[in-house]
């Protein structure tokens, strides 16, 4: 097929298959409209949580910043929505909030899913007591509650975005280890990593260049489905009052709200859009996620 | 349970060894065992030299330094064995990768060498024919210059075509550049004009060696006859209206009969052959010639 196009190197031909493989994620996705709404909506919060200091300065978040401000006075054009109980003004803290939310979200996913796939890998490909000890592990990080685990880890680690990030991902990368373990059961049994095995290669180089690339779909779409869970663990931790001190969450937000007594003061500018922002952003990303499932996986093409 | 008992073969350099049986014989396990690709439950006993070095009393390194360097496998159906998510000369690369040696990538020349053309290499293996796939599997298996080729029913899913075409490939692979081949398959035409010496196979035991055309044109034992009898005769009228299968299943392995395994098939079985169990022996006047049954050589 490629004969009939002579003059391109392999490389070029390299590169335009991935752009056609990129082509077909993205007319599918096109399609998809649930999908496209929630990639659109989570641009946009992206879009938003970088551009912040343009938004709004960060010395607006200060305690000192609402001095001079009226306490929770309701939205007005200097204040496009409201003040909170001290002062400050409510809407640059859902900008700054949403750098937080939004990346601790990515940041414990990424943690998540790297230990789910290595340990998935692993336990899958190795067996034997290797694998027996680690689905233990998986399976107590399974069945352990873990709002109290992430809760005392929370406590003991401290509270930075980064150690926040960190144990929402250490308490739940479980499911992804299943997950992986079970398609990488299924492939190791393929022809291809017995003839792998009979030319020599060795457990790592059969895991990383057969087993891993037919995960990576798989790890994919269920990364996009962590980010939510990773991001209403923040918030329940911050709303809890375990979360980070100094910087403005969303969590962290509703937490203010509801202990200024807002909701009986009918101050709705300072509960409402901390709310609607954590309900949009996780079921962006969880519709998203569902349409890249699909996209990858062909046996729910069908829905 | 013994899938593979009693086996005594040796392959001198540049020689073929055709091993022939039906399904489950244990044709392919004995092929697998020699690199000690079997599941890790199983047990292999005796001793496996390959260029003089012990295969079995390896270390887990020098067993990984072995397989493929020295001995590597043309597997049966390509279509599964290449990954269809990797191009064709990523793979064979990764051969040569897993042996250490320079990372210039000879998969170009070794699609050369098997007619597949160079550029064929930046393919997946779903642009390939199956016949093209074999091809790849051959340079594949050819990547780090071993001394022996095992040849696992290389041509099974292919058509007769592209089977001889195979067939030649091989040969001619084998001729340049003077490997060994151990040629597993059930079809005995196909040894005819690729094989050396034949072995057949039966119940995990080999009943029956001898020089490749001998053997195929006057078997000994009743199976190996049976076994070429079961193929048409080219020439001969009365072969092609009657060829002649054989009655009954192989036997279970985990309940071998008494006797020689092959006696509730055989259809010139005496007494004797319920109880006596003959090892492979040098029966008759040819000194290539052994066969593992009572009756022959007795007269």
């Amino acid at each position: 097929m490629n004969d009939l196009v002579p003059s391109t190197s392999p490389r070029d031909m390299t590169w335009a298959r991935r752009k056609q493989a990129l082509a077909r994620v993205w007319r599918e996705l096109r399609h998809d409209r649930a999908g496209f709404v929630s990639l659109l909506v989570l641009l946009g919060f992206g879009l938003v949580a970088l551009s912040a200091p343009l938004i709004a300065d960060r010395s607006l978040l200060l305690a000192a910043a609402g001095r001079n401000n009226p306490d929770l006075a309701s939205p007005s054009a200097q204040f496009l929505l409201g003040t909170d109980d001290i002062g400050r003004d409510v809407l640059a803290q859902l900008v700054w909030g949403s750098r937080v939310s939004l990346f601790i979200g990515i940041f414990a996913t990424v943690v998540a899913v790297v230990i789910g796939s290595v340990v998935g890998l692993v336990a899958g490909y190795v067996k034997g007591k290797v694998a027996t000890v680690l689905l233990a592990i998986d399976e107590f990080f399974l069945v352990v509650p873990f709002l109290p685990l992430a809760i005392v880890l929370a406590v003991i680690l401290g509270r930075s975005p980064v150690t926040l990030a960190i144990v929402i991902g250490i308490t739940s990368w479980a499911g992804s280890a299943r997950l992986v373990r079970a398609q990488v059961l299924t492939l190791s049994e393929r022809a291809y990593v017995e003839r792998a095995r009979a030319l020599g290669a060795g457990t790592w180089q059969i895991i990383f260049r057969h087993v891993l690339p037919g995960v990576t779909p798989l790890i994919i779409a269920n990364a996009t489905l962590i980010v939510p869970g990773a991001i209403l663990t923040e918030s329940t931790l911050s709303f809890l009052g375990f979360g980070d001190r100094l910087s403005p969450s969303w969590g962290k937000l509703l937490d203010g709200a509801q202990s200024s007594g807002s909701i009986t003061l009918n101050a709705w500018w300072y509960y409402l859009p901390p709310g609607l922002c954590i309900i949009t952003v996780v079921l962006a990303f969880t519709l998203f996620g569902r349409a890249l499932e699909r996209i990858f996986d062909p046996r729910l093409a069908g829905r | 349970m013994p899938a593979v008992r009693g086996v005594d073969l040796e392959i001198a350099p540049g020689e073929t060894l055709g091993l022939a049986g039906e399904s489950g014989c244990g044709k392919s396990t004995l092929a697998m065992a020699l690199l000690r690709l079997v599941p890790p439950s199983t047990q292999i006993t005796g001793s496996i030299k390959l260029a003089g070095q012990d295969i079995l009393t390896m270390k887990p390194g020098q067993l990984r330094a072995a397989r493929w360097a020295q001995a590597s496998v043309v597997f049966q159906g390509a279509q599964h064995v290449l990954n269809p998510v990797r191009r064709i000369g990523r793979q064979i690369d990764e051969a040569i990768e897993a042996h250490g040696s320079a990372s210039a990538s000879r998969a170009g020349e070794l699609l050369d060498l098997v007619g597949l053309g160079a550029r064929r290499g930046d393919d997946y293996p779903h642009e390939l024919s199956g016949g093209q796939k074999q091809r790849a599997l051959i340079a594949m298996a050819l990547a780090c210059d071993p001394l022996l080729l095992i040849a696992d029913e290389p041509t099974t899913a292919l058509d007769v075509m592209v089977q001889a075409q195979i067939l030649q490939l091989l040969d001619n692979i084998k001729r340049e550049r003077g490997l060994s081949m151990l040629f597993i398959t059930h079809d005995l035409s196909v040894l005819s004009h690729t094989a050396d010496r034949v072995a057949v196979m039966y119940a995990g035991r080999i009943i029956e060696v001898g020089a490749g055309d001998a053997l195929l044109r006057n078997s000994l034992h009743p199976y190996s006859k049976a076994l070429t009898a079961s193929f048409p005769v080219i020439g001969d009228p009365s072969s092609r209206h009657q060829p002649r299968g054989l009655a009954g299943d192989p036997p279970d392995p985990n309940n071998l009969p008494s006797g020689c395994p092959f006696h509730p098939r055989c259809t010139v079985a005496t007494e004797e052959c319920q109880s006596v169990d003959v090892k492979l022996r040098h029966a008759v006047d040819d000194e290539k010639r052994s066969v593992a049954c009572v009756l022959v050589g007795k007269q």
